[in-house]
């Protein structure tokens, strides 16, 4: 078998392969496009990591409690945005949005987390105080630069 | 014909084929993405398919010819995987097509541009397949004594062709993201995906390098020996800065431009690495300007596109203080970089080189600042009560080392620096534990997977952090290593710490050049191993003086040939003794695991948080 043969045996395949978009009727021909809403999710998701990160090194005790709370409510305001943006995307979202977050509050008094809903620590009995809750039906007023507390 | 010839033709046949297939694909991929015409633009994406395609191809063929042709033996193939273009450029076919899978819905517009940069590359990688004959270089007989008795040789080269080819991806996303001017935060989480693979692979590869040098060529603590030594050790300097600073970036959209500067650099090392690689299969060496053009090259437009896009590579945000955590990367980044300048600057004032274990202590220290460290401006009262204690016990273990009668400096900061960065480290995941427990139980995992989920990436660097302090024990032990030589005739004894070694004459393999002594290692009177140092080819190269180890717990027993009389059946022998070796490889296998942890699909992971915490 020479070369010249085994050149034709290989380019054979190798044009037919190359021009596959032009004969190959198939959906898979599209140009590659972006998906919009996963940036915006995969921002979204950041956020929720940040937000457990601080939870965390304010539970180790590298972060005062008054950091944390405006470290958050500013990344909660950024994340509210992203949602109302993945909102206005509708239909092109491939998942379902992360649902809103209810994170556990803690004790002011003992530093023991407790359990979202609770109205008391289940440590020390110390009331917990209501953090500032910022409603999803609201969001229309956070777009304008308004916070809904609910106390 | 026969099957040889057809095999030969075969691979000139690719070869061919490869380099306008090549040019095809990185043109019309281009013209596909100017003119938004999805048939051209796919059309060119296969065409990278078919290079990849080809090259595999070629490889395979290549490889069959050369083990069903000139009967090379597996260790021998060990040393062409090293040193075959076929195998690089067939690695970096791979990592291209699993970058264009990975960047379809991602960053669908940089794909053409990635595609172009990886293309010229492949381009300029054919040159060394038309020049180079790695199947009949001297390559084998030169590097024979590297990679017999050892599974690891196998290994080594196309180890470092992986990091190489995450180099050049790496380098294809910098310059599609300058190109494009489209730097987001999913451009940021791409790079950082392959910097952490070119780092990963130039770690394992590092590993492997150390352990084929010490275990099969006799290696001495000499690590900045030579030229791919140095490439090794800058390359994984700059990954790790990257690894550091990619994070100020990724959080806090800082040192653009910076993180930019290291990943053409890191790309330039690669590059210059696999240059030096393959030039043992490149006769008479006759590529040299070529790859000093193209490396020239590369920085020359590198540097002009980063210029004209200075002011979009300028920082969102300043350094509010360098009492943060950013202040303390900040010192990291260049100390990291510091020590990759003393390596260059040690190739004209060796002096210089003793500089890198200062470097390597500062490095350390800082890696127990950094976890402790709050980001924007630590708080003093808080950093005050976290490092108490790991100062004490810093300061502990340095006196309980000096009353141990420990005086060699080197010893005593490693024993401060050490325990105070593992204090810290170890404190850390205590530190987690307790937020966790307070936590309510949410989820019936164990307690490591909890912190897992939670800080994934934070606590895998933990564990590379620890790995690390676990190798600096290894590389302490090298000092109180001990050795001691002496001419032996067959039935002479010679001891060592507690051990006997006896000689009983010298033998000739199969092959002329190889003459192996024999010695019985003793304790005790009992016999514990019988080792075969072994001696190759001109007496007087190093390289080819192939030891023989013995490992007993903590300790390993080197013996090697120094010089033979075949006649008279006399040897000098040297045998080394080096303590705590072992620790080296097992923080390398922490280092692994720590990686391995880092890069774990971390999707699966948040959406158990983020359910957990509205359930």
């Amino acid at each position: 078998m020479s070369l010249e043969i085994l050149l034709v045996g290989l380019v054979v395949p190798l044009i037919l392969y190359i021009s596959a978009p032009y004969w190959w009727r198939s959906g898979w021909w599209r140009m590659p496009r972006n998906d919009l809403a996963a940036p915006l999710r995969e921002r979204v998701e950041m956020i929720e990591r940040q937000i457990a990160e601080l939870e965390f090194d304010a539970g180790a005790g590298k972060m005062s409690a008054a950091d944390l709370e405006s470290s958050r409510a500013r990344r909660l305001i950024e994340r509210d945005r992203l949602l109302r943006q993945l909102e206005r995307l509708g239909g092109m979202l491939a998942r379902p949005l992360p649902p809103p977050i209810r994170r556990n509050r803690r004790c002011e008094e003992c530093g023991n987390f407790c359990q979202a809903g609770y109205r008391f620590c289940a440590e020390c009995g110390t009331p917990l105080k209501p953090r500032p809750v910022i409603l999803s039906t609201e969001r229309a007023k956070l777009a304008r630069g308004k916070i809904i507390r609910l106390n | 014909m026969d099957v040889v010839s057809m095999s030969e033709s075969f691979g000139i046949a690719c070869v061919i084929l490869l380099m306008p297939t090549a040019v095809f694909s990185l043109c019309v991929t281009w013209v596909g993405h100017r003119y938004r015409d999805a048939r051209l633009f796919r059309s060119g994406l296969n065409a990278a398919h078919a290079v990849g395609g080809l090259l595999v191809l070629a490889f395979i063929n290549a490889a069959f010819n050369g083990i069903a042709t000139r009967q090379l033996s597996w260790w021998a193939l060990g040393e062409w995987l090293a040193a075959s273009p076929c195998v690089w450029l067939s690695l970096l076919a791979a990592s291209h097509l699993v970058c264009l899978m990975r960047s379809q819905a991602r960053l669908a517009n940089h794909l053409h541009l990635i595609n172009a940069v990886v293309m010229l590359v492949v381009l300029f990688g054919t040159l060394f397949m038309w020049q180079a004959d790695p199947l009949v270089s001297d390559a084998y007989r030169m590097g024979h004594a590297l990679t017999e008795g050892t599974l690891v040789g196998l290994f080594t080269g196309p180890l470092f062709f992986l990091g190489s080819s995450s180099a050049t991806v790496l380098f294809a996303l910098t310059i599609a993201g300058l190109v494009s001017r489209d730097m987001d935060e999913r451009w940021v989480q791409s790079l950082r995906e392959w910097l952490l693979a070119c780092w990963f692979w130039v770690s394992v590869w590092s590993l492997c390098f150390l352990y084929q040098q010490y275990t099969v060529a006799g290696w001495e603590g000499v690590f900045v020996g030579d030229s791919m030594h140095r490439v090794m050790l800058i390359l994984w300097l700059i990954t790790s800065a990257f690894l550091h600073s990619i994070i100020l970036q990724e959080r806090r959209g800082m040192w653009r431009l910076w993180n930019v500067a290291l990943a053409i650099l890191t790309f330039l090392f690669a590059l210059y690495g696999t240059f030096l690689q393959l030039r043992h299969a490149v006769h008479g060496q006759t590529l040299d300007v070529p790859c000093g053009v193209a490396l020239g090259l590369t920085f020359v437009v590198s540097v002009i596109l980063v210029l004209r896009r200075r002011r979009m590579l300028a920082s969102r945000q300043a350094c509010a203080s360098l009492y943060s955590k950013e202040g303390v990367l900040l010192i990291n980044n260049i100390f990291l970089v510091g020590g990759c300048a003393v390596l260059l600057l040690g190739l004209i004032l060796k002096p210089l080189l003793a500089l890198l274990m200062p470097i390597g202590f500062v490095l350390l220290l800082l890696a127990g600042f950094g976890p402790v460290m709050a980001w924007h401006r630590a708080d003093s009262a808080a950093l005050r009560r976290t490092l108490r204690w790991p100062i004490c016990i810093g300061l502990g273990a340095l006196g309980v080392g000096w009353g141990l009668g420990l005086r060699e400096w080197r010893t005593l900061t490693a024993l401060l620096v050490g325990s105070f960065t593992l204090a810290v480290t170890l404190g850390e995941f205590v530190r987690g534990a307790h937020v966790i427990r307070r936590e309510p139980p949410t989820a019936s995992a164990s307690l490591p997977l909890q912190l897992l989920h939670r800080v994934q990436r934070r606590f895998g660097g933990y564990v590379v952090h620890v790995g690390l302090l676990v190798m600096l024990i290894g590389f302490i032990g090298a000092i109180y290593r001990t050795e001691s030589t002496a001419q032996l005739r067959i039935g002479d004894h010679m001891p060592l710490h507690g051990y006997d070694l006896k000689f009983y004459g010298l033998h000739q393999e199969a092959d002329p050049d190889h003459v192996v002594g024999t010695v019985g290692l003793f304790r005790d009177g009992q016999l514990l191993s019988w080792l075969y140092p072994m001696r190759m080819g001109d007496p007087a190269t190093a390289l080819q003086n192939t030891p023989a180890v013995y490992h007993a717990g903590l300790f390993d027993v080197f013996a090697t040939l120094q010089q033979f009389d075949f006649d008279a059946q006399s040897a000098e022998l040297r045998i080394q003794r080096h303590p705590l070796m072992k620790a080296v490889w097992i923080g390398g296998g922490m280092l692994i695991l720590g990686t391995v942890l880092m890069v774990w699909p971390r999707r699966l992971a948040t959406a158990r948080v983020v359910l957990g915490a509205s359930s």
